[in-house]
């Protein structure tokens, strides 16, 4: 994977990383929660697919039959980060588009949820979101 | 000149107790320094902690040390928690001296002497807190994994300045608190607090306040209460148990988001509100405190203003534990020796739920 330099697939990977090293419990919570679905994130239009099974996620070289779309912009996710904005909020003023069946979303919204839990729980997580807010580089964690 | 008795007791017994050797398997130990300064224009809460928690692959807990700085200013909250890296961290083993990062805390010539920087937001303090009244220390209330201690030190003088922003705050003989808690156990257990203090708002009022409640998660079983009551520099009276009467009344409604987006209620860390959006608490609007015995009685009503959120991952599960720290009044009255005992200040409390 040659993404990086504060991407958000670069970020989004890292983070997978860490959570499955960090935090397993939560990375394994998210994965059976998602599964077995493809998720299809665009943030400013940067694509990055993923295949989620029951034990682990891993990127696509391109979006094949996503259950769940998700888009949104980098300022989006740091106003969520920076709790100027609430998900709810995000949502219902079309800053965050979902598009996918109820039970999908409903799948989306738990997996992100403990996607969320290991976050705050991992130790190099605020490391991580200090680069991708400044934009910079960093380690990559190969998920295929 | 030998030290005062005052700054003798405090050095004496307000050192960190956190273990020099971690054993695996232990409950986690947690351990904070909290100081509290209520001055016209400006509220502030300091923390500095210690917090084990047990993380996969190591066998035994891992220490974090964090910073946590609110500011209540009429532009409301800001702040941050900000996590150390143990590099950049410095407990001392002589004396009550640690540094945090870009912050320092110590205990030096009869006075706490503390500096913060945050790191993300534009906030940062050099105070000096002077000791007006003895210490309590509250050893041994029994959590589900073993006990917690409290120490407070509830009046304190704090001179020196608060920078936010591009607004600097001289505090000169600003009213503050301080308590430093230790003990072992894992956030999302079943316990919870209530605990508060009141300061008067007449500077040459000689009382001042402190009260604790430790219960179940759902507030149906009480570990202890105390009220406890100083004079001076002195305690004046301490109501245990089954003198003390706590009830609360109605619940606080939190004023609506003045803009669009806004977020409503202040939550810290910042990227946890994620976790944690309800803009609905269960924080009373008021709590009424009665104590009596052995011809003694004192009453006490808080009231709510305002709140902000600290949120805390839950160590056992993925639960969350929110902090409520409650800026608020209080208004006590009671009679104590046969003595009128009156009191009107600026009061913090905070109150624990779950989620």
């Amino acid at each position: 994977m040659a993404s990086g330099g504060g991407s958000f697939t670069g970020f989004l990977l890292r983070s997978m990383g860490l959570l499955r090293v960090e935090a397993p419990a939560a990375y394994a919570l998210m994965c059976a929660r998602l599964a077995p679905r493809e998720l299809s994130t665009s943030v400013d239009g940067e694509l990055c697919p993923l295949q989620f099974a029951a034990e682990s996620v891993r990127v696509l070289a391109a979006s094949v039959a996503p259950s769940v779309e998700v888009q949104t912009t980098r300022r989006t996710i740091l106003d969520l980060v920076d709790a100027r904005l609430t998900l709810a909020d995000a949502v219902w003023d079309e800053r965050l588009l979902l598009r996918g069946g109820p039970a999908d979303l409903i799948a989306f919204h738990d997996g992100f949820t403990a996607w969320l839990h290991g976050a705050v729980r991992s130790p190099s997580f605020p490391d991580l979101l200090r680069d991708y807010r400044a934009g910079t580089p960093g380690p990559i964690h190969e998920q295929r | 000149m030998s030290p005062q008795p005052l700054e003798r007791l405090i050095s004496f017994s307000n050192h960190f107790r956190r273990p020099l050797l971690r054993e695996p398997g232990a409950t986690p130990h947690k351990e904070w320094f909290h100081f509290c300064v209520l001055s016209p224009g400006l509220d502030l809460f300091i923390n500095y902690s210690l917090m084990e928690a047990e993380i996969p692959g190591l066998p035994a807990p891992r220490e974090s040390a964090r910073v946590c700085v609110l500011v209540r200013t009429d532009a409301g909250w800001d702040g941050d928690v900000d996590t150390i890296a143990s590099h950049d961290t410095v407990i001392r083993r002589s004396g009550i001296d640690a540094t945090f990062g870009p912050s320092r805390m110590r205990f030096h010539e009869g006075a706490f002497e503390l500096t913060a920087k945050l790191c993300d937001r534009p906030i940062e303090l050099a105070l000096t807190l002077v000791p007006l009244t003895m210490p309590l220390m509250r050893p041994n209330t029994p959590l589900e994994a073993g006990p917690l201690h409290w120490l407070v030190v509830p009046r304190l003088s704090a001179r020196g300045t608060v920078r936010v922003g591009e607004r600097t705050f001289p505090l000169d003989e600003a009213p503050a608190y301080h308590d430093h808690n230790w003990g072992r156990f894992r956030w999302g257990q079943d316990f919870a607090w209530q605990w508060g203090f009141a300061l008067p708002t007449l500077p040459e009022s000689p009382y001042c306040l402190a009260f604790v409640r430790l219960c179940n998660r759902a507030r149906t079983s009480d570990l202890g209460h105390g009220l406890f009551l100083w004079k001076g520099g002195v305690q004046r009276r301490i109501f245990r148990e089954g003198e003390v009467q706590i009830t609360p009344r109605g619940w606080f409604a939190p004023p609506r988001p003045s803009t669009a987006h806004g977020t409503g209620i202040a939550k810290f860390p910042r990227p946890l509100a994620l976790l944690a959006p309800e803009q609905r608490t269960d924080v009373p609007r008021t709590l009424d405190i009665e104590a009596s015995a052995r011809g003694d009685f004192v009453r006490c009503r808080f009231e709510t203003e305002d709140l902000a959120q600290i949120i805390i991952p839950d160590d056992n599960d993925f639960g969350i534990t929110v902090i409520n720290e409650v800026r608020g009044r209080l208004v006590m009255e009671g009679e104590v020796a046969g003595e009128p005992v009156e009191m009107e200040g600026r009061s913090v409390f905070e109150f624990l739920s779950h989620g």
